[in-house]
Order: structure tokens, then C-alpha cells, then sequence
């Protein structure tokens, strides 16, 4: 049952998008741009006499950082805004007296534009590889791997910022936390290195550093499971410690929810 | 008979930014299979709280309530398969989708096999007459038409129960009369449907709900047939009156009758005046012509000037009509 409601709202989920054309074909269009700004960048650097980054060119560095960069961003926002917009249109209350499991009706709506982050991503690495990008090294086994102990921890902040949605009924501080701290010192489009010591602080304090890095270890230098161990270990480490946190803030959202009951009042 | 729904000693306290707001206090009531029941009550009695309780969307803060046999609170699946919910929130559609693709999806959420989905949405949409905008983005129908697809939408798993709040909100009165002849007739009488039915307007209840309950302030103050809750109330009655004779002396000996509540004098002309006169019981009335004669008046004409409607059960069980004063007292209590 599960099953077949997934699947209708991966189903109805496509068709609001689709609805919107225009914006439905910026976000693909949108994909390919950067790939371009990432090449131009590349070009830049290499005429500046720099070559390889971390073990590769940084055309494959910024590939990857940019895949990395939607998850961190849909991670952040899908679930959401998804729920955010149910909410002001009222869609929200007949979802939830139907005879759906409640964390399904809230989280739900996002499962299109989720899949939609997967198609983004490969259709960028697809694309790079095409301009340049080189993934011969990679070692795809240990990438999916990172790929998939990441994005537990990353939905947990997801979670996190849909709960904060229900409770609050409006925009999180989960987003500015992704667009501005996340980018700056994970590493996305540069290595972490380059920051000062006192810095690199914060970015050891986040998942994203080490997921990055164990992900550009698979894809640029083909490293094996057990080299990027550490890092998986430490990934694991706050997926632990988030998800069950999340989960419990979702849980205290719902129950908020039901004890006030204003969802459609926006 | 089944008692389809039961309440016992059913009640909701808001929090509202650190005040305690109890919306509904200890309610007691069970509605029987098939029945057309109706929850009336002046704004902010507690209507909406009630159905939304009875329909899982908020946790009671005191009490109990089952619906189609199980619990609201433990077993909000099974409740939410066998209801379906109204609200006047005729919004609350995917505007860019199509009537058909919105209830595509309602119904893969309410568990309708894959393979029923399509005849199942033909048989709502014929219902509610609007097969020709099947295919018509949900943003471009009107509000009434939106407010037959929400009708149609809460029925889409074919649920024994449907709870209605104010579904004819937005309905002109052909459509609104519309709705209601399908609800009692088909849903109902054929179907055989438990409709439990809110409004705050009474012409909508009279002659349309079996039994009826009366809330204010959270609290019942009847239940019954419409008939039966209007022989709860004293014979009161008031008369309007044109006659001859002289205004002040008649006027006079009325006010010294036991029984007369208030003698108001409307207008007067070169021969006749006309008074409204409110009576305690209707059978002073004949006391009332009495004094007609021996002043030497005459009686041009008169009639029943009350409506025998449930607006005075109303105004008797919640202590007096909704003037625009108590409504605003209502508004400030919040
Ligand atoms: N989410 C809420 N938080 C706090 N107080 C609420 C909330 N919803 C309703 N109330 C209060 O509870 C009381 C009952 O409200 P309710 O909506 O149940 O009344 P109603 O009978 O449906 O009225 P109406 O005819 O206006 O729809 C009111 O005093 C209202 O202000
Ligand atoms: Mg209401």
C-alpha cells in the first residue's frame, strides 16, 4: 500500500511540476549553465599555470563539488518548501484525512522533486564528463557507497526543517545554515585546505566536509572502501546522532500539530 | 440502531500564546447509522473543533470518541478510511491540475484500487454534475463548482460517513438546494450514508436534518428533531396587529395582562395603528382581543409575527437571539 502511494505521489508530484514549464526546463537548463561556468573557471585556473586539484582537474573537482552542492541544497529545502506550499494552498488537510500514515502526507509531496535532485545530478556528471570531466579513475562502488551514508545524514536536516516549518509555519534557518555556512567550508568549490586552521574548525564540525571528500576520493582517485573508511565512519557517526534527532523533532511537530491544529491557517 | 459515532465527555482546550482557550467542554452525543445529523450552533461554538477531532485532524484534550467503531485517537487509519471531510475551504485543490488528476490522487491516497480509480471518479463527478469539467484546471472552475468537487473528492473511497462543515458556504441557493437534495436523497436514502452536517444557518437544517444539535460555548444545550426540540419551548408567540380605537388606552390595558411580554406601538395613521405584541403564552391571545372589545376598538387585522423556526429554539437554549452586539462580546472572547 506504502508502495503504490509513493508512487502516486512521485506521479502527481511530476505533473504540478510539469505544470510549470518554464520552470520545469530552467532547472535542467539551468544544470548545464553551471557545467559551463565550472569548465570557463577550469580554463581560467589552468591559464594561471595551476593544474591538478586534489588528484585531478579542477573541472572534475567543481563537477563533483556542484553535483554535491544540489543534495546539500535539496536536503535542505525540498521537504519544506514541498510542505510550505500544501500549506498555502490548502492541500494540505484533505491529504491528511485520507487514510495516509501522517509523516507520509508531510514528507511526501517532496518525493518528485527528490528524484528529480538524483536525474539533476547524473544529468551534470553526464554532461561534464562529456565536456572533459575525468571520472576513469573512479571507483563507483565506494562512490555510491559514500553517496548513500551522506544523504541519510543530509535528510536529517531536511527533517529538521520540515518539523520547523509545521511548528513555526514559515521559512527555516536550516537554509541560510546550507546556503551560506555549507558552502563556504565543505569544500564545495574549493578544498578546505585553503582555509586558515581556525576556520577548517567549522568545517570539520560538518558531514558535508566529509562526504565531499570521500566522494571525490572515489570519483577522482579511485579510492577503495577501506581508504575512504574514516570518513564513512565519521558520516556514519552523525547520521546516528541526526537522523534519530530529526525524527524526533518531526514527531514533536506532529504532535504540536494535532494539539493546535493549524496547519491550513497559514 | 448503531451508534455510528460517539462522543462521551468530549473536550478541547486550545493553547493559544499561553492562554487556555476550551473550545468544547464534555460532550456527550452518538449519531446513528444513516442519520442526517446536524450540528448547529452561533460562530465559534465549537462546530468545526468537533469534526475536526471526530475526523482526526486535532488530538481531544479530554474524553473519547469513536467513529465507524474505532477510536479517533488510537485508530486514526481506520477512522480516516471511513470518513470523508467537507470544509468551506473551497481553495484547496492543485489549480493548475485538472478536476480528474486532483482526484486521481485523493483516491490513490484513500486506498482506491488502481483499477477502480477511473470508473470510481466518473461516478463522483456525474453525481455532482460536473463530468463536462473533468478535464478543466481546478483554477478555472467557480467556487460553487469547486465546492461540488470537494463534495465529490470526500466521497471518492464511497466512505459510510461524511462529515460536512458549512458546504454550502459559497453556493448560490439553486446549487446549495442542489447539494442538498443529493445529500439527503442519495446519499442518505440510498446509500445509506451517516451525513453529519454543520451550519450556522438554520432555514439550512429545518427541513433537511433528522435530529439536530444545538451548541454554545462548547457545550450542548439539545439534541433532537426539529419538532421535538420545538416542543421543549413554551408557547410563546408574537402578533402583529392593526387596529381602531383609542392607542394609548389599549395599549394600556394589554401591558396590565399577565402574560403580555411587551406592547410596541409600530405606526400610527388617521384611524389605525399597528402594534407588535410578544406573548408568554399564545393563549393570552384571546385576553388580548378581549380588551379590544370592551375599549370599544376594533380588530382590522392581524398575524403570527414570529417564525416558527428554530431561531427562537436557538435563542432560548443559548440564551438569546445573536445580536451584533453578543457576537462582537463572542469575537472579544477569543
Ligand atoms: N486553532 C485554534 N487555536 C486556538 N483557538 C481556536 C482554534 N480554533 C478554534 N479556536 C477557538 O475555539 C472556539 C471554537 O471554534 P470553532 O472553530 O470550533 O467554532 P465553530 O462553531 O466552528 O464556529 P464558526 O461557525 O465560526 O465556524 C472559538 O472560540 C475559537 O476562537
Ligand atoms: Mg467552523
Amino acid at each position: 500500500m506504502t508502495a503504490a502511494k509513493l508512487l502516486a505521489l512521485i506521479t502527481h508530484n511530476f505533473r504540478l511540476a510539469w505544470a510549470y514549464k518554464l520552470n520545469f526546463v530552467t532547472r535542467y537548463l539551468g544544470m548545464i549553465i553551471s557545467v559551463l561556468l565550472f569548465f570557463f573557471l577550469d580554463q581560467l585556473l589552468q591559464r594561471g599555470g595551476a593544474g591538478q586539484v586534489e588528484g585531478g582537474t579542477y573541472f572534475t573537482f567543481l563537477i563533483i563539488g556542484g553535483a554535491f552542492s544540489k543534495f546539500l541544497e535539496l536536503s535542505s529545502h525540498a521537504f519544506s518548501a514541498n510542505l510550505r506550499e500544501e500549506m498555502l494552498q490548502g492541500t494540505i488537510e484533505p491529504l491528511l484525512v485520507t487514510a495516509t500514515p501522517v509523516t507520509l502526507a508531510l514528507l511526501g509531496p517532496s518525493s518528485w522533486m527528490l528524484l528529480e535532485g538524483v536525474l539533476l545530478v547524473l544529468i551534470q556528471l553526464g554532461v561534464g564528463t562529456a565536456v572533459g570531466a575525468d571520472f576513469s579513475q573512479a571507483n563507483w562502488g565506494t562512490a555510491v557507497l559514500v553517496l548513500l551514508v551522506s544523504l541519510s545524514s543530509l535528510i536529517s536536516y531536511g527533517i529538521f526543517s520540515a518539523a520547523f516549518v509545521i511548528v513555526f509555519k514559515r521559512g527555516d534557518p536550516m537554509n541560510w545554515f546550507i546556503n551560506s555556512v555549507a558552502y563556504v567550508f565543505s569544500g564545495v568549490f574549493f578544498p578546505v585546505e585553503l582555509l586558515p586552521a581556525w576556520l577548517r574548525i567549522i568545517s570539520y564540525a560538518l558531514p558535508f566536509t566529509y562526504a565531499l571528500r570521500a566522494l571525490r576520493g572515489a570519483l577522482m582517485r579511485g579510492e577503495t572502501i577501506a581508504e575512504v573508511g574514516g570518513d564513512l565512519l565519521v558520516l556514519g557517526g552523525f547520521t546516528a546522532v541526526l537522523l534519530p534527532l530529526s525524527l524526533f523533532a518531526l514527531r514533536y511537530a506532529i504532535r504540536h500539530l494535532k494539539q493546535t491544529g493549524e496547519l491550513a491557517h497559514y | 440502531m448503531t451508534e455510528i459515532i460517539k462522543a462521551t465527555n468530549l473536550s478541547k482546550t486550545y493553547q493559544s500564546r499561553g492562554k487556555a482557550v476550551t473550545a468544547v467542554s464534555h460532550i456527550n452525543f452518538s449519531v446513528n447509522q444513516g442519520e442526517l445529523f446536524g450540528l448547529f450552533g452561533p460562530n465559534g461554538a465549537g462546530k468545526s473543533t468537533i469534526v475536526r477531532m471526530l475526523t482526526t485532524l486535532l488530538a481531544p484534550t479530554g474524553g473519547t470518541a469513536t467513529v465507524n467503531g474505532f477510536d479517533v485517537v488510537r485508530q486514526e487509519m481506520q477512522v480516516r478510511a471511513s470518513i470523508g471531510l467537507v470544509t468551506a475551504d473551497e481553495r484547496s485543490f492543485y489549480g493548475r491540475l485538472t478536476a480528474r488528476q486532483n482526484l486521481q490522487f485523493y483516491a490513490a491516497m484513500q486506498n482506491v484500487p488502481r483499477g477502480q480509480i477511473p470508473q470510481r471518479i466518473g461516478e463522483v463527478l456525474a453525481l455532482f454534475g460536473l463530468s463536462h469539467k473533468a478535464d478543466a484546471a481546478t483554477q478555472s472552475l467557480s467556487t460553487g463548482q469547486k465546492q461540488r468537487l470537494n463534495i465529490a473528492r470526500a466521497l471518492i473511497h464511497n466512505p459510510p460517513i461524511l462529515f460536512l462543515d458549512e458546504p454550502t458556504k459559497s453556493m448560490d441557493v439553486q446549487t446549495s438546494d442542489f447539494v442538498k437534495a443529493l445529500i439527503r436523497d442519495e446519499l442518505v436514502n440510498q446509500q445509506g450514508k451517516t451525513v453529519v452536517f454543520i451550519s450556522h444557518e438554520l432555514y439550512e437544517m429545518e427541513n433537511f436534518c433528522d435530529r439536530v444539535i444545538i451548541l454554545a460555548n462548547g457545550t450542548v444545550q439539545a439534541v433532537g428533531t426539529p419538532a421535538e426540540l420545538g416542543a421543549l419551548l413554551p408557547r410563546r408567540a408574537l402578533f402583529r396587529l392593526v387596529v381602531e380605537g383609542n392607542p394609548a388606552a389599549l395599549a394600556q390595558g394589554w401591558q396590565a395582562l399577565d402574560g403580555v411580554e411587551s406592547v410596541t406601538e409600530i405606526s400610527r395613521g388617521a384611524t389605525q395603528t399597528t402594534f407588535d405584541i410578544a406573548l408568554a403564552d399564545e393563549r393570552v391571545w384571546f385576553a388580548v382581543l378581549a380588551v379590544i372589545e370592551g375599549g370599544n376598538g376594533r380588530l382590522e387585522s392581524y398575524h403570527r409575527a414570529d417564525d416558527e423556526s428554530l431561531r427562537r429554539i436557538v435563542a432560548h437554549f443559548s440564551g438569546g437571539e445573536l445580536t451584533a452586539e453578543n457576537a462582537e462580546d463572542a469575537e472579544k472572547k477569543r
